[in-house]
């Protein structure tokens, strides 16, 4: 029975953030997927442009790119057709919005203008009819995204996640319970 | 070690006459309950397994973060995207509703979902491991309300039993002197979680009672096994073992009393009878080698699951059992229920904003709410318990679409929206009594076999206006509490009501009872009508009560292995 001793438990668990913390003192940065080059050049430059007006850099947190979430598209696109057409498909059509709307390619356009377009597509509860592809587009491209961005070790520390470290016994601290209580006015 | 064992014990199959003292067929809670208790007492045991061998140490994807995948839990192919991993990549390899090469039917018109397990273990690598004591009343459904069929066997006939199963396996709980949830031996239960004290003290006040949770997760070191060490992936598998497991707690020790031999890979076909109205050899397809063995033994037991058990006995035909084996009664594949699901979550406004902690701790709820209306007067029968989520989740692929469609926005406002939402959700899950109807059964389909050449199980499914009723008053319970917490619970459609099957809990197919004329088995799960042959999953299940089977099946297991190892002293088998 040795082999589910609280030894083994140390060798054989080691829990990732835990140990993170204590060499580090904080989780690492982000491990990007490689790219599979799936998508050509301009394509990935777009997408990764599209990816980091979706979750731009702000105080807390960096963009999007720097977590790899175009390389977590390409890669998922890169071994499903229907993910592939989906986002082949959009960036094309994203390209041609932008080409009517101010005549150049979406990367190459003002922040301005690009801003100008996804708020077009963003919702789609507002969103015009003509504009019903690029709005299932955008759709696909922000649930990626943010599925790629708080997988990583940024998007972690930028919920602020507290676990993924283990405990010998569970605790909650009592101040977070105070709180709590207080605020939903059950104490 | 499963591989190991594995290989040692495919070399002395071929040509052998060796007869087995007994032969197990499944490795699930019921079979590893079984193995266990006879290996013990010096009986030597042959364990069959559908599925190959469990190597937790390789097997086990716990404490893993999602970039440490690229795909990050999506699969390579993206197909989390498209409804294709229903348990997500990171879970343990407890098995599937699809196997290739393993159909099984529906009837026209009807919607059932089979989930089997294959690998070592079967799904106790996996499963929720809350571990309810049936009540009292629950083996006399019949005799409370006029419905279905009474028990053979009482409280007081398991209740010791169930003393030794929680004993062995580690439960934790408190104990709160409930008719509707006995209290058992139990090990500390964890810290409730703040959003589980929240919903505590606000359900009070709707009458409604939230209690520590029962799950066979070990808090404090047990048979060596180390104490829960809270990090929250109870269903990727345990490598400490704090969880619950066959493979790990039954099944692994068993192999070192010497007495246990195990093949993987040994999908059964049959069980064949021989003289003096005995069974005598199971028969399988060795999945590797595609050929066909015969083992043979004095006692056989069949711990397949519900379904895969009856399917064996209905596929194993002979001239004294025409309608398959030990099925003179006809009742195999009949009674087949599963548990009452309904699911309502809800966002919080109170929990915003608030500080951040740890809320990994035991997978899912520290607490649930046991029934409460039992005796009350409602518009359905039976009653259900409730299933409680929420706190700081670990993210994972998914967690934050929601959220996202939520607000239908980008850019730094979707970052502070999704900040904000973080941990402001809370679930309830209802789990409850399905009565046993008509409609509802398992056959062999005439018509398709497996690649196996194994006929396959056609499913017969239908909900009652009972499961119905009490699924509506699930969704207005649950509303009300989330609603009673300032919050707003989401839409859900129609009846939200799971499909059958769905909450993989199906039972009863080869049901026990008094009489030979209306029952498969005894009330120590021993054949009516073959004396050497007992079943030990679920499907001798009465009935499907409002607390999850896989506790009584370990205590009926530990209960028909003392039966059995006395009645093979003795000689009467």
């Amino acid at each position: 029975m040795s082999e589910f001793s609280r030894r083994s438990l140390v060798q054989l668990t080691a829990l990732p953030l835990a140990a993170q913390e204590h060499n580090h003192g904080e989780v690492p940065a982000s491990p990007k997927p490689a790219r599979t080059n799936f998508f050509t050049s301009p394509e990935f430059e777009t997408l990764q442009v599209l990816c980091d007006l979706i979750l731009p850099a702000d105080e807390v947190s960096p963009a999007a790119s720097a977590t790899g979430a175009a390389e977590y598209i390409e890669l998922l696109s890169s071994n499903n057709s229907r993910l592939a057409k989906t986002f082949r498909g959009g960036l094309a059509w994203l390209n041609s919005q932008a080409y009517m709307l101010a005549g150049d390619s979406f990367a190459k356009l003002p922040a301005a203008r690009q801003t100008e377009l996804l708020d077009r597509i963003a919702d789609h509860r507002r969103a015009a009819h003509s504009d019903a592809p690029g709005v299932e587009f955008f759709d696909w491209a922000r649930r990626l995204t943010v599925d790629a961005y708080y997988t990583s070790p940024s998007g972690y520390r930028d919920v602020d996640y507290k676990g993924g470290k283990g405990m010998t016994t569970y605790q909650v601290p009592a101040a977070a319970l105070e709180q709590a209580l207080t605020k939903a006015k059950l104490k | 070690m499963g591989n190991d064992s594995a290989m040692q014990t495919r070399n002395n199959v071929k040509g052998n006459e060796k007869i087995y003292d007994v032969v197990v067929i499944g490795s699930g809670a019921g079979g590893g309950t079984v193995v266990h208790s006879l290996t013990k007492q010096g009986v030597k045991v042959l364990l069959l397994e559908a599925g190959g061998p469990l190597n937790p140490a390789k097997d086990f994807k716990e404490h893993m973060m999602p970039w440490q995948v690229p795909h990050r839990g999506a699969g390579e192919d993206g197909r989390y995207y498209f409804g294709g991993m229903r348990y997500g990549y990171f879970e343990a390899p407890n098995g599937y509703w699809d196997i290739p090469g393993e159909p099984y039917t529906v009837a026209p018109g009807n919607r059932f979902s089979w989930f089997r397990s294959r690998i070592v273990g079967g799904r106790t690598n996996h499963f929720g491991r809350i571990s309810l004591r049936f009540s009292d009343y629950d083996f006399k459904p019949y005799s409370t309300d006029g419905l279905g069929d009474d028990w053979p066997i009482t409280y007081e006939d398991v209740a010791p039993w169930y003393d030794k199963a929680e004993a062995f396996i580690g439960v934790h709980g408190t104990r709160e002197g409930l008719r509707t949830a006995p209290d058992g031996v139990f090990q500390p239960p964890p810290a409730p979680r703040v959003h589980e004290v929240l919903i505590q003290k606000s359900a009070a006040k709707l009458g409604i009672p939230v209690i520590a949770a029962r799950k066979a997760m070990i808090t404090k070191a047990h048979n060596g096994r180390a104490a829960c060490h809270y990090c929250g992936h109870c269903g990727r598998g345990c490598l400490t073992a704090s969880a619950y497991t066959s493979s790990q707690v039954q099944i692994f020790p068993a192999l070192k009393t010497g007495n246990l031999e195990l093949r993987t890979h040994a999908m059964v076909r049959s069980i064949e009878m021989g003289k003096s109205g005995l069974a005598e050899s199971v028969v399988y397809i060795d999945k590797l080698t595609r050929q066909e063995r015969r083992v043979k033994a004095r006692v056989i037991v069949l711990a397949a699951s519900s379904c895969e058990s009856s399917r064996i006995l209905l596929n194993s035909k002979s001239p004294s059992f025409p309608n398959g084996l030990a099925n003179s009664s006809g009742v195999v594949g009949k009674y087949l229920t599963d548990t009452v699901g309904l699911s309502v979550r809800g966002q919080i406004p109170a929990l915003e904003g608030l500080m951040h902690y740890d809320t990994d701790g035991i997978r899912g709820m520290h607490t649930y709410i046991p029934w409460w209306l039992f005796g009350k007067k409602l518009d359905f029968p039976r009653g259900y318990h409730v299933e409680m989520g929420g706190g700081f989740a670990q993210p994972q692929v998914g967690t934050f679409t929601g959220t996202a469609n939520r607000f239908q926005s980008y850019g730094k406002a979707l970052k502070k929206q999704i900040r904000q939402d973080y941990g402001t959700y809370i679930g309830f899950t209802g789990r409850g009594e399905m009565i046993p109807n008509a409609k509802s059964y398992c056959e062999i389909d005439p018509t398709a076999t497996d690649e196996y050449g194994i006929p396959v199980l056609r499913f017969h499914f239908a909900w009652s206006d009972y499961e119905i009723k009490q699924s509506l008053h699930m969704r207005q319970t649950f509303t009300d509490i989330i609603r009673n917490l300032g919050g707003r619970p989401e839409t859900i459609t129609a009846t939200g009501i799971t499909t059958g099957g769905e909450v993989i809990h199906e039972l009863g197919t080869a049901r026990m009872g008094k009489d030979p004329r209306t029952s498969a088995v005894n009330g120590y799960n021993q054949a009516h009508d073959v004396k050497n042959l007992f079943i030990a999953d679920g499907a001798p299940f009465v009935s499907n009560p409002d607390k999850n089977p896989t506790l009584t099946i370990i205590a009926l297991g530990m209960r028909m292995s003392e039966y059995l190892a006395e009645e093979m002293r003795k000689g009467n088998v």
